[in-house]
């Protein structure tokens, strides 16, 4: 649980001892019940106030599991932020539920002003069952694939491509021929899109597509040889299973070509450049867009980019392949890899 | 977490009779704590018994590692300024980043015309939030402080996210520095010919390499090692985790631009 603002959704019922015979003891126990009476007086009045007073709204959050650190910082970031606009928090992990009945339930109990869903299970079930109420989500990898209302709000979980190639662009300033390896079943859309941004950026795309029957070897060996870095982007259809991706990453060390990744999963398999959202900064964008729809404020993009980027360097995996870095980019760096 | 887990190992670490060197910037948001502390420990190991640690939070910096004789603080000069009055600080170093030893900050937006145009707006900038609205403040200047107090500061962890958040719209304005923007116009033309500049801060030092004043007259040596960091490939990489490549002894400055230091 969070700060002294959190409520938990259900409030243990207060227990009164039974009465003794002294006088001092039944003095102790008046004393003791006035002072109960004054805590549930304070705190009848304090949720009232919450309920009436739209500056203090109340937020639901649910968390798809509380364990996963990622879901824990970005509700922890959101929450602090969001105490500076003085929300509150009602916490549900889903953890230990997998139905939607437990946030019908807080949602018709508490009748929260928005809630927040951390995490792609949180995000379906509460969609279902939120009651007109604004849903606002992060932590969903590939959103689109559930869709959204016209309720519904969200950070994505991935950055955008113009962040992508910037980011790369920052940190392997030498890397202009940029090759990417796709399946057109999956990426098309997206890999036009990177055609377009690179192009913009002054970077060479070079394309290979892989179908589901073709040979990924043949592709990469036609690829490798013509490029200076290997982006390798989140295509259901090329990085089906571990083996294709070390098939990926084995042929890359044949040709010495270092790896952009966007997932720190990588780096043990010898990726050189690892760039992600930045998750206590989804928390606080987070709150900073919660903060914008109780307010009733015009939203221009009711699901954004994330606004921080993570970056680790495996100058380690640089150093073998004589691959040159931006130095003068290391304040950037959040993590840095080197040979042990 | 990250920096608690740090400052265990400070409490630890510290009984020994080793120099410390404290850090801790408001003006950057990056979570590298761990590589710094890794870092900086390994190439000092072979310079003496030194020891290097970080902190992301303020209030723990100042009541954990303030205070301490025989250490060192690396600062931002902000800081420096809010601490040189309550704490007997002597600034030694200055660092520097391509031969400057100043910076600016500036305030930028696509598509804001007037000053006034932010208010209520989501401003992006690296750092912590009082850092960001103190600086706001001073570009805005004393009749905008209604402008400055509307703002809603999106504290990312670097100025070149800061700029990419106003490109593509979550933001309504960036802080950076004029580096950044001009590290923007290097790796995205478009996106940095977008920003228009609306508001300048007055020029900074870098950063500052201060020790307690009483540490003066005795042993010289983390100073010397601190100092040599930027004539050494190794040492001038650790540099430029911090964002300077170098440093200028303080007391070789013209008077003119250390006189708000002493």
């Amino acid at each position: 649980m969070g700060g002294e603002d959190s409520i938990p959704w259900t409030l243990p019922s207060p227990k009164i001892c039974a009465s003794g015979d002294t006088m001092i003891r039944g003095k102790l126990q008046f004393s003791f019940l006035l002072l109960v009476f004054g805590i549930s007086l304070l705190l009848m009045g304090r949720y009232a106030a919450a309920a009436l007073n739209p500056a203090r709204p109340k937020i639901l959050i649910v968390n798809s599991d509380g364990t996963v650190e990622k879901y824990r910082i970005a509700r922890d970031n959101f929450q602090q932020e969001i105490e500076h606009f003085g929300g509150k928090v009602i916490d549900l992990d889903l953890r230990a539920s997998d139905d939607g009945a437990t946030i019908e339930r807080i949602i018709g109990s508490e009748s929260p002003d928005l809630i927040y869903s951390i995490g792609s299970k949180a995000y379906q079930l509460t969609s279902k069952v939120s009651r007109e109420k604004p849903v606002l989500f992060s932590s969903v990898i590939n959103w689109q694939r559930f869709g959204r209302n016209n309720n519904s709000y969200g950070v994505a979980n991935e950055l955008s491509m113009v962040q992508e190639l910037s980011l790369m662009r920052l940190m392997l300033p030498g890397a202009t021929r940029i090759g990417i390896i796709y399946n057109p079943l999956y990426s098309k859309e997206r890999v036009a899109q990177a055609r377009a941004e690179a192009a913009e950026l002054g970077l060479q795309l070079i394309e290979q597509t892989v179908g589901n029957n073709d040979y990924l070897r043949r592709a990469l060996d036609n690829l490798l040889p013509k490029i200076d870095v290997l982006w390798l982007i989140a295509d259901p259809g090329i990085l089906t299973d571990r083996q294709v991706v070390t098939q990926i990453f084995s042929a890359v060390e044949k040709y010495q070509k270092p790896i952009y990744a966007y997932s720190d999963a990588y780096l043990s398999l010898g990726a050189s450049l690892v760039v992600a959202a930045d998750t206590p900064t989804i928390g606080r964008q987070a709150a900073n867009l919660a903060e914008s729809i109780l307010k009733h404020e015009k939203i221009s993009d009711p699901v954004q980019t994330p606004a921080g980027s993570h970056i680790t360097l495996n100058i380690c995996q640089l150093g073998k392949l004589r691959a040159r870095y931006n130095e003068d980019a290391l304040d950037s760096v959040n993590q840095l890899l080197e040979c042990q | 977490m990250i920096t608690a887990g740090l400052c265990l190992g400070l409490a630890a670490g510290a009984a020994v009779s080793s120099q410390t060197i404290f850090f801790y910037n408001p003006e950057t948001n990056v979570d590298n704590f761990a590589t710094l502390k890794s870092e900086f420990d390994t190439y000092l190991a072979s310079k003496g018994s030194f020891n290097f640690q970080p902190f992301s939070d303020r209030d723990t910096f100042e009541k954990t590692a303030l205070g301490r004789p025989d250490s060192m603080y690396l600062l931002s000069s902000w800081h420096f300024s809010q601490l040189k009055s309550r704490l007997p600080l002597e600034p030694v170093l200055v660092g520097t980043s391509k031969g400057e030893i100043e910076q600016r900050k500036i305030l930028t937006s696509k598509d804001v015309t007037s000053l006034a145009g932010l208010d209520g707006a989501t401003v992006a900038g690296a750092g912590n939030e009082f850092y960001l609205r103190n600086i706001l403040r001073q570009m805005l200047g004393p009749d905008k402080d209604a402008i400055a107090d509307s703002v809603k500061v999106l504290t990312v962890p670097k100025d070149i996210d800061a700029l990419m958040a106003v490109g593509f719209g979550v933001a309504k304005a960036a802080i950076s520095s004029e580096s950044s923007l001009q590290k923007l116009a290097l790796i995205n033309a478009k996106q940095s010919a977008s920003l228009k500049v609306l508001a300048t801060s007055e020029k900074s030092f870098l950063l500052i390499a201060a020790v307690p004043k009483q540490s003066l007259s005795k042993d010289t040596s983390l100073i010397n090692a601190v100092e040599s960091m930027g004539s050494l490939p190794e040492g001038e990489r650790n540099l430029k985790l911090l964002g300077i490549d170098g440093w200028r002894r303080f007391d070789t400055l013209d008077p003119s631009l250390s006189k708000d230091l002493r």
